[in-house]
């Protein structure tokens, strides 16, 4: 039996007071599918570790406690023979990936368990297709962009075929639809092997559907222990701990009339049990009856200030971006997704000045982009780099969000003032004297942010800005961005896959795919389009997916928030 | 005004200051003008194309540029640009890029350059025969202190002939690294006897370098976007350049510690990254790759058997053997 037994598991880190994990019993059975959840710094990642046999092997600190696999303990195990059981798929894909090519590295694994080569082959081809990337089993790694990166990262590991398998955040990068195919393939894994997966994750929403159990973590110790459907009883503790709940479960508890029985976990679950119903009548009802409405102005009110103008770019074969017309005007809060390689990233940096299109030309509030002159464009854009660790270059928190000051010569009192305001902000108080590398990761995001905003900038490139964060983190960050736009008139363009971000704070979604722009408009009408986002790899948020399905294709727009999807229904449910 | 250069003390003062410092100063200048920064990284970088070269074992190519080394230094004068012409011949077949040749020829022509200067200047011994080297230029006694009498012609015939055996060993290293996959070198290396943690390392290395690149231009980029001024000045904007200088100095501190902290970060993760991916746990590792030998290799080997056959005969025969 190749159980995990954790007993009375106690960690902390060296010149650390505080224990990070602190007296954890847990008995993880074989075969099941379990997520850990939690906020930044509550110990998920370490617990990983310590299941992976990491440490105490590898990592130093005050240990006290064991964790078994089988019989044995872990600390007792040598490392190799942990490895050959239980594998893991780190944070950031950057740091996890050995060799310079995708081949290579999907089959390092295998090839160091000495297996036969006809089986390290099927397996590299089959672990690529698990996360469809097996078109690039001949490309060089630093040709892929973060998502493909994180991609191959998981099937490196999948090619193992471990018994356990640790993931601590590894669709962090994904877009949606890759997300949802990396769970799909853990499930059948876990299903048709017996492999047991431990997932430490941010996206609730996304995940719930397919875990057996759930782990919610608080400071080091495990609060919540049970299956999915029961571990939302206590919705209170969960919002507490900045982790929401699922809009479904959400939908669920605000409609128990309709939902008796066991709590629906996906959009596919609530959808089953409201067709049909008089709910499903009224949504459907609303639908056609403004089907043919006409609705708001598409092109927000406002000067442009970001403007593609047939704009390519292309690096020798490979097309990046093709044909690309695109205006941003002041105040809007845009949102550009699409698939991982899809281009998003090159389009935003081209608006920096980062490098110039083969094609076309992108102008900055009525000006050409000087490309190289990045100095210049930095009075006006700010850029929030995805790797948000490459950005932080002084030794303490207090020198990172007064670089930017310092260096355009702006007075000592503004700079006492932005930085008492920025670090209230950035719930940062307490490390004003930190090394940025000792922060969480979570928190490195957040002073990165902080640091832009000290130069109050008027339009903001935000690449991935709620990434590693857990939700409390991420939904405050969103909400102090939103009033700062609205209070400084700010402009954002945001490079996502957190859909319910965009649902929430977007004033536009753009949706590239392979290079090219396929949906411009406000959120809720490019959500009604589900079918067609399909295509493009993008899942709606659950309310705007389910109200979507529930219209049958009738909706021009779909609700953003589980309040308006409420407002929906006969008078004694809104009541409610 | 030609007597004025060659005949008068300033003007012999002025070529001379002119062929010490024009050189030295011009080489970096024309390295970053002719590749740059994106040249370097591509340099050291497999160029991926379907050609004869490129389909070669590994193994040969890795065996070529030691054996063309060994060869350039055994072999004298006489028959060092013969080899290096000879390494040429595949260049010639794998037709590279207009971008690469532009760069491989800086990369292999500065070196060169660089050292039939530095001899001709410092490598000022006599001939047989004779007290005095023969100058082709004579420095006036202004520039004694710079400790050489000239630029000698015995100098820059022996640079030349230490350039040759550099673009040897340049141009056969530089196809390996263009025309093979690192991890067909890494292959290549173990099939040799290299151990495994040796080739985990090599493998490490060579991905180390763009990355550490990649993380450079991002903290650069990084540091504009904040505020900091890289903005280099017009060649002629003269005046600007020492603000320029000073804030690329300024920023060295800044750009290696986050640099090093961040790799040194990078590695603690992907030691553990190899431990979880059981390097190590067996005795006898497999290999994926395996290489059919082709008819092509064939004839690459026979090739370079008959190049080294030869080279063993002339220098067995005296013909061909330095003068020690």
């Amino acid at each position: 039996m190749s159980d995990l037994h954790v007993e009375k598991l106690t960690f902390a880190y060296p010149n650390s007071a505080q224990p990070v994990l602190n007296s954890i019993d847990l008995n993880i059975r074989q075969g099941e599918f379990l997520l850990v959840a939690g906020p930044s710094g509550c110990g998920k990642s370490t617990l990983g570790l310590a299941l992976a046999g990491l440490i105490p092997a590898r990592v130093q600190g005050r240990y006290r406690g064991n964790v078994f696999f089988g019989d044995k303990a872990i600390s007792k195990m040598d490392i190799h023979e942990i490895s050959q059981h239980i594998g893991m798929v780190f944070q950031n894909p950057e740091n996890q990936l050995i060799h310079l090519d995708v081949e290579s590295e999907v089959a390092f694994g295998p090839e160091n368990l000495g297996i036969p080569r006809s089986e390290i082959q099927h397996r590299v081809h089959q672990s690529l297709h698990y996360t469809r990337m097996d078109a690039f089993l001949g490309s060089q790694i630093f040709a892929l962009s973060g998502g493909q990166k994180q991609r191959i990262a998981i099937s490196a590991s999948l090619s193992m075929l471990p018994d356990v398998l640790v993931l601590d955040e590894p669709t962090s990068d994904l877009d949606p639809l890759g997300t949802q195919e990396v769970l799909r393939v853990l499930r059948e894994l876990n299903r048709t092997r017996g492999m047991t997966i431990i997932l430490i994750e941010h996206k609730i929403d996304e995940v719930i559907p397919w875990v057996d159990r759930v782990l919610l973590m608080d400071k080091g110790q495990v609060v919540i222990d049970s299956p999915p459907r029961q571990a939302f009883q206590n919705p209170q503790l969960w919002n507490q701990l900045g982790v929401s709940v699922p809009e479904i479960v959400q939908l669920a508890v605000a409609l128990p009339d309709v939902f008796p029985g066991n709590l629906p976990l996906s959009v596919e679950e609530a959808y089953n049990t409201l067709r049909g119903t008089e709910h499903a009548q009224a949504i459907l009802t609303a639908a056609e009856s403004h089907k043919d409405a006409i609705g708001d102005s598409l092109i927000h009110p406002g000067a442009t200030v970001l403007d593609w103008q047939n704009v390519s770019l292309s690096y020798g074969d490979h097309q990046v971006l093709n044909h690309i017309n695109l205006q941003i005007n002041a105040n809007q809060w845009v949102a550009l997704a699409g698939p991982n390689g899809s281009g998003k990233t090159s389009l935003a940096a081209l608006a920096m000045g980062f490098q110039s299109p083969t094609n076309g030309a992108i102008r900055c509030f009525g000006q050409d982009v000087d490309v190289d002159d990045i100095l210049k464009q930095s009075e006006k854009i700010s850029y929030l780099f995805q790797a948000a660790d490459n950005m932080l270059f002084t030794s303490t928190v207090e020198e990172e969000l007064l670089f930017g000051l310092k260096h355009r010569g702006k007075n000592q009192q503004m700079e006492k003032n932005t930085l008492q305001q920025l670090l209230g902000l950035l719930d940062l108080g307490n490390h004003v004297r930190d090394n940025p590398f000792q922060l969480s990761h979570g928190q490195r995001k957040r002073l990165a942010i902080g640091a832009l905003l000290a130069c109050h900038p008027q339009v903001m490139i935000l690449d991935e800005p709620t990434t590693g964060q857990d939700e409390g983190h991420a939904r405050d960050f969103l909400q102090f961005l939103n009033t700062l736009r609205e209070q400084l008139k700010m402009t954002y363009l945001m490079i996502t896959h957190d859909m319910r971000a965009v649902a929430q704070y977007a004033t536009s979604l753009v949706v590239l795919q392979d290079g090219e722009v396929r949906f411009c408009d406000t959120p809720d009408r490019v959500f009604a389009n589900y079918e067609g986002l399909a295509r493009c790899e993008i899942v709606p948020p659950p309310i705007a997916h389910l109200h979507g399905r529930l219209s049958e294709g009738h909706a021009n727009r779909v609700c953003l928030t589980l309040q308006q999807f409420l407002c929906l229904f006969p008078q004694k449910e809104a009541a409610k | 005004m030609l007597h004025f250069l060659t005949q008068t003390l300033l003007g012999q003062s002025l070529i001379g200051y002119l062929l010490l410092f024009v050189v030295p100063l011009l080489l970096p200048v024309l390295f970053v003008k002719l590749v740059g920064f994106k040249g370097l990284r591509n340099l050291f970088s497999y160029e991926p194309k379907q050609t004869l070269i490129h389909r070669l074992d590994p193994r040969l190519k890795v065996a070529f540029p030691v054996i063309m080394g060994v060869m350039s230094v055994m072999l004298n004068w006489n028959y060092v640009y013969l080899l290096f012409a000879f390494t040429l011949i595949p260049w010639i077949i794998l037709r590279p890029s207009s971008g690469r040749v532009r760069v491989l020829l800086t990369m292999v022509g500065v070196p060169a350059v660089g050292v039939v200067w530095s001899q001709g200047m410092f490598h000022t011994i006599s001939t047989p025969g004779t007290i005095t080297p023969h100058l082709l230029f004579a420095f006036p006694w202004t520039l004694n202190w710079l400790g050489t009498p000239g630029l000698s012609s015995s100098g820059m015939i022996y640079g030349a002939e230490q350039a040759g055996r550099t673009l040897i060993a340049t141009s056969s290293s530089l196809l390996l690294i263009l025309t093979t996959k690192p991890s067909d070198i890494i292959w290549a290396c173990t099939k040799f006897g290299l151990p495994a943690p040796a080739g985990f390392a090599l493998s490490v290395a060579l991905r180390f370098l763009p990355q550490l690149l990649e993380r450079l231009t991002v903290l650069m980029k990084a540091m504009e976007v904040r505020g900091y001024n890289f903005r280099r000045p017009c060649w002629w904007q003269v005046y600007l350049w020492p603000d320029y200088l000073r804030r690329v100095c300024v920023s060295i501190p800044t750009v290696t510690v986050p640099l090093l902290i961040g790799s040194l970060r990078g590695t603690g993760v992907m030691a553990m990254v190899a431990d979880a991916r059981a390097f190590g746990s067996s005795r006898k590792r497999t290999m994926l790759r395996e290489h059919q030998a082709t008819l092509a290799d064939r004839l690459a080997l026979g090739t370079l058997i008959v190049v080294v056959l030869s080279g063993i005969v002339l220098i067995g025969a005296h013909v061909g053997n330095r003068q020690v």
